[in-house]
């Protein structure tokens, strides 16, 4: 169209100035491209498709398994959801993740009984990298803690934009504490050995920026492998197996609960809570302030539940819970269900899929695995 | 919309008449032509470049000559008429790609790069990774000439790894 070709004797071309300098002389097979490139390209592919492709040889193995992957994911912009579950076991030091693996041109269940959908461990070609859990936004600012693999009292802070710095140190070095953010300040507790007699649990405040003890709680929380900090008003509900306790921010004090039983599981989507408790999927009603049930979903209550844990996943709601098996073993069950908002103010259910995804193994004692949290990342 | 010829010249020393406002579409030939490096009567020599991958460069900047002046039209656009323009562009970018060997699109990536083409880059990227995708590990192997050096022993360890991802 607008280009003519003209060819012109072949002299040796003068390398101008302003180009970049020239590479070496051209490769021509795929992985001797740049690795920008290649990786580029891989960057576009599905995950779940990636632990396949490991096999193809040991650099595509590499380039699959590196966090530069990820990050060129995120520079592309072709990050794809992923839906964690961490278990708890009181054989394992830490939390235990696995991702949800849902297999490449899922459909949902035709004539096929098993969705063929798993918890696969973290990490694995399919999610690299585990969630992280432990940054929490108070204000504008974004605190981190870098203490999800191992013992550490360090704090980075940062504004929307900008650089990380220091904040200052937790009084006590923690692993995988439990956390949340409550009027504005921090609560941190455990993640400590049981045996710490001060600091079990305390607070910052990004205002003063200081850490402050909390009252030490009863020793069934301290002792308690499983532990659920649910934020109430004006209080700090921590759930455990036997008992559940409360912290009165006000009065600075612990106290036994036995009110309601609380319900532990929550997330939100398209601002609108959601929880999962008593068999039930409720959704908070913000006009009235009440729980209500949602609508057409008949059918989760025909199962055995234990844990749950609730998640966003893509605007569904994605619930996990586990079971007991008659041979002691631990089943993880997994739903995933599409919301409707109807005219009528009522929320509708649809499941779209509903499978075991998971069976506890004997090695980690099936019958006191705990379903810790479900986490929702875009890797 | 300019009409200034700008003239580049390919490796094998192929001489190439372009638009200035596609030639624009390589951010390094841009940033030449900004800082009036471009002189007028001689072509940019572009050495890593062979005639060949040099006119598919062009034949493809010459048809995305438009898209950016047409930012300034789209509002009048109806989002039909968008739609269209858009399946016009996306049927030709398929026909333009599905034209080309492997190693041609090799070629085509690296020089995209080298002139720092970024939606070039990104139409050879995503065919590769479209070709890659739903493939065996062994025919990835063998469409890309990529030599396995896994010993069976390791090949074995890797397929139990990730069991549920052959099931």
């Amino acid at each position: 169209m607008n280009s003519k070709n003209v060819e012109l004797p072949n002299k040796s071309n003068v390398h101008h100035p302003l180009l970049p300098p020239l590479p070496p002389p051209l490769p021509l097979s795929f992985l001797s491209l740049p690795e920008d490139i290649v990786l580029s390209c891989l960057a576009r592919i599905p995950k779940s498709y990636y632990p396949k492709l490991t096999l193809v040889s040991k650099s595509f193995r590499s380039l699959i398994l590196s966090k530069m992957l990820y990050k060129v994911r995120k520079e592309l912009g072709t990050q794809e959801e992923c839906v964690y579950l961490g278990i708890l076991s009181p054989l394992h030091p830490s939390i235990i993740w696995f991702s949800l693996w849902i297999k490449p041109d899922h459909q949902t269940l035709t004539q096929e009984k098993s969705t063929r959908n798993l918890l696969v461990p973290v990490p694995s070609a399919y999610s690299f990298p585990s969630p992280y859990l432990t940054i929490r936004r108070v204000g504008s600012e974004d605190y981190v803690f870098p203490c999800q693999k191992s013992l550490s009292s360090s704090v980075l802070c940062r504004g929307v934009i900008g650089k990380w710095r220091d904040a200052p140190s937790m009084l006590l070095a923690r692993k995988e504490p439990l956390m949340c953010v409550l009027q504005d300040k921090i609560y941190v507790m455990g993640g400590c050995r049981a045996d710490e007699h001060r600091y079990w649990a305390e607070v910052f405040d990004p205002k003063t920026q200081t850490w402050k003890p909390l009252p030490d709680p009863d020793c069934t929380v301290k002792l308690s492998l499983y532990k659920k900090l649910i934020p109430g008003r004006g209080m700090i509900f921590v759930k455990t197996k036997r008992e559940n306790f409360v912290y009165l921010i006000k009065e600075n004090k612990w106290e036994l609960y036995d009110g309601p039983p609380l319900v532990d599981s929550f997330c939100e989507i398209e601002n609108v809570l959601y929880s999962y408790g008593d068999k039930q999927c409720l959704w908070f009603e913000t006009k009235s302030e009440e729980w209500r049930s949602i609508k057409g979903l008949t059918g989760l209550d025909a199962y055995s539940i234990n844990d749950t844990a609730i998640g966003n996943y893509g605007g569904k709601l994605v619930i996990f819970w586990d079971s007991p098996t008659l041979d002691h073993s631990k089943q993880i069950w997994c739903a995933v269900v599409l919301l409707d908002k109807s005219l009528d103010g009522e929320v509708w259910g649809q499941i779209e899929w509903v499978d075991v995804v998971h069976t506890v193994h004997g090695s980690l004692l099936p019958s006191l695995v705990n379903i810790h949290s479900c986490v929702v990342e875009n890797i | 919309m300019s009409s200034n010829m700008i003239m580049l010249k390919s490796s094998d020393g192929a001489s190439f008449e372009i638009e200035e406002a596609a030639a624009r579409k390589s951010k390094i030939i841009a940033n030449m032509i900004e800082v009036e490096c471009v002189d007028e009567d001689k072509a940019i020599p572009l050495q890593n470049v062979t005639g060949n991958i040099l006119a598919l460069v062009i034949e493809y900047c010459n048809k995305h000559i438009v898209d950016d002046d047409d930012d300034v039209a789209t509002e009048e656009a109806s989002e039909e008429e968008e739609e269209a323009k858009k399946k016009k562009v996306d049927d030709w970018e398929a026909e333009f790609m599905n034209s080309m060997s492997l190693e041609t699109m090799f070629e085509l990536l690296l020089a995209a790069n080298y002139l720092n083409i970024k939606s070039l880059i990104d139409l050879v990227c995503q065919t590769i990774a479209n070709n890659i995708k739903d493939k065996t590990p062994e025919e990835v192997r063998k469409i890309f000439s990529i030599e396995n050096d896994f010993t069976p022993e390791e090949e074995e360890e890797i397929r139990k790894e990730n069991a549920w991802a052959f099931g």
